[in-house]
């Protein structure tokens, strides 16, 4: 009884995350400004004609080895084209300390598995081993996005430097002393010409301008809102797995 | 007198006939979707050998290169090399093979897989062999063609049951009974140890 039972088990422990959106922050890791910027920039690969990445946090496998719960993942969501079978998985399952990059069969020449060990070992476990989980999986999921970007947008996407963030929240001085200038200089102009530009103000004009950064696509409530489904793309296993 | 008998003997059938007739029409009834899924079959058992196949290839370069940093490990060397040799002597054709050919291709593999681990696990005691570069993209890879193996396995195993369960439940089988008669596939990997199944642990 129990050798039937246990099976089914360990398969409601791992529910596959819902498809919303290129990036699936389901262990919330991710900043909204790192969400953001792999939000647009996946969309831009695809929009140049290049594969569907995805980004997939967990925090629990649930027991599974990570690689069964990220086919189990890839045949869920059927990421890429039918024909091309384009698309990579990047998962993270915080808990277990463990990354895996799925590689969907078409894009198995230019993203190899060791492509995929070499950007989890490099450039990805190093964050995560100094607890800048998000940075790494910026960028990691930078490094593969490079890598698969199609030929004639090579430049635009590998081009892409990623920012070093420093981990002190302190703004560095000179900086500080600029803006300091800044601000002065900009109260005493506005001074001078507080009269005509409070004439000019039009609250309904600016309004429109305004859009609040949160509202793009963290929501995450809203499935397929922005047109990301899969397409009926196929994977055999490729990729590389490791740990931090 | 030979009309009547004509008659007598054909009414029967034409009832049958009309019968198995609408069944046919009234219900998935097999008649594309048995003859799909042994394609199926076919083509995920293609991909398994396949995928082993990819395995084989890997496995003399590793050899060369564990051999520069542990020649006293022959004998595990030399188990590698034989067992990948007997493995790949076999030339299965995915459509046409026999389940006992099957059993043994199989074990075949699994004995490649057991002299794979023990290789790996001796490799543990040589430091300027792990750090090596070459070594290490070849276990990334030997790695990654270890999980498209268990995928490729487990999808045949799967497309094993559909079949197997058209061929065997109502309304499929009554199909398959009168126009296809096959018999249900003996399920792949039933046959091997609970040793042999465990993939070699490629870790670091």
């Amino acid at each position: 009884m129990s050798l039937i039972l246990a099976p089914v088990l360990a398969l409601a422990d791992f529910v596959v995350p819902r498809l919303t959106g290129p990036v699936v922050d389901e262990a919330k890791v991710l900043s909204s400004e790192t969400r953001r910027e792999l939000d647009f920039t996946i969309r831009r690969l695809q929009e140049a004609g290049g594969p569907q990445v995805n980004v997939v946090t967990v925090e629990s496998l649930g027991g599974l080895p990570i690689e069964t719960a990220s086919i189990r993942i890839a045949d869920a969501w059927k990421l890429g084209d039918q024909k091309r079978d384009d698309s990579v998985i990047l998962l993270v399952a915080m808990a277990d300390r463990k990354i895996r990059i799925e590689v969907g069969q078409g894009l198995e020449g230019i993203l190899t598995d060791l492509d995929s060990r070499r950007i989890i070992d490099e450039q990805m476990i190093p964050y995560f081993r100094s607890g800048q989980a998000d940075f790494g999986i910026l960028t990691g999921a930078k490094a593969i996005i490079g890598k698969v970007a199609p030929a004639h947008a090579k430049g635009e996407f590998a081009a892409m430097p990623v920012r070093k963030r420093s981990s002190s929240k302190e703004i560095p001085l000179p900086l500080l002393l600029l803006i300091i200038t800044i601000f002065i200089i900009a109260s005493r102009l506005q001074k001078r010409g507080r009269y005509r530009r409070f004439r000019g103000y039009d609250p309904r004009r600016s309004a429109g301008g305004w859009t609040s950064g949160g509202g793009y696509w963290s929501g995450g409530g809203s499935s397929g809102g922005g047109g990301w489904s899969g397409g009926g793309g196929g994977f055999s296993g490729g990729g590389a797995s490791g740990g931090w | 007198m030979r009309q009547l008998t004509r008659q007598l003997m054909h009414a029967p059938w034409l009832r049958i006939a009309m019968l198995v007739g609408f069944v046919v029409l009234a219900s998935g009834c097999g008649i594309q979707s048995i003859p799909m899924a042994k394609n199926e079959v076919d083509a995920s058992l293609a991909e398994v050998m396949n995928q082993y196949k990819r395995r084989s290839d890997l496995i003399p370069n590793l050899v060369e290169t564990v051999k520069g940093y542990a020649k006293q490990e022959n004998s595990t060397l030399t188990a590698v090399t034989e067992a990948r040799a007997r493995a790949t002597s076999m030339n299965i054709d995915p459509s046409k093979v026999s389940p006992e050919d099957l059993q043994k291709f199989s074990q075949a593999q699994g004995q490649l897989s057991q002299a794979l681990g023990r290789l790996l696990m001796v490799t543990e005691n040589y430091p300027d062999l792990k750090s090596n570069q070459n070594f290490r993209d070849l276990q990334a890879q030997l790695e990654g063609t270890e999980n498209r193996i268990t995928v490729a396995r487990n999808r045949y195993i799967e497309s094993i049951k559909i079949f197997n369960n058209l061929v065997t439940v109502f309304p499929t089988s009554l199909t398959n009974s009168l126009m296809f008669k096959h018999q249900p596939m003996p399920q792949f990997g039933a046959e091997m140890t609970e040793e042999e199944k465990k993939a070699p642990a490629v870790k670091f």
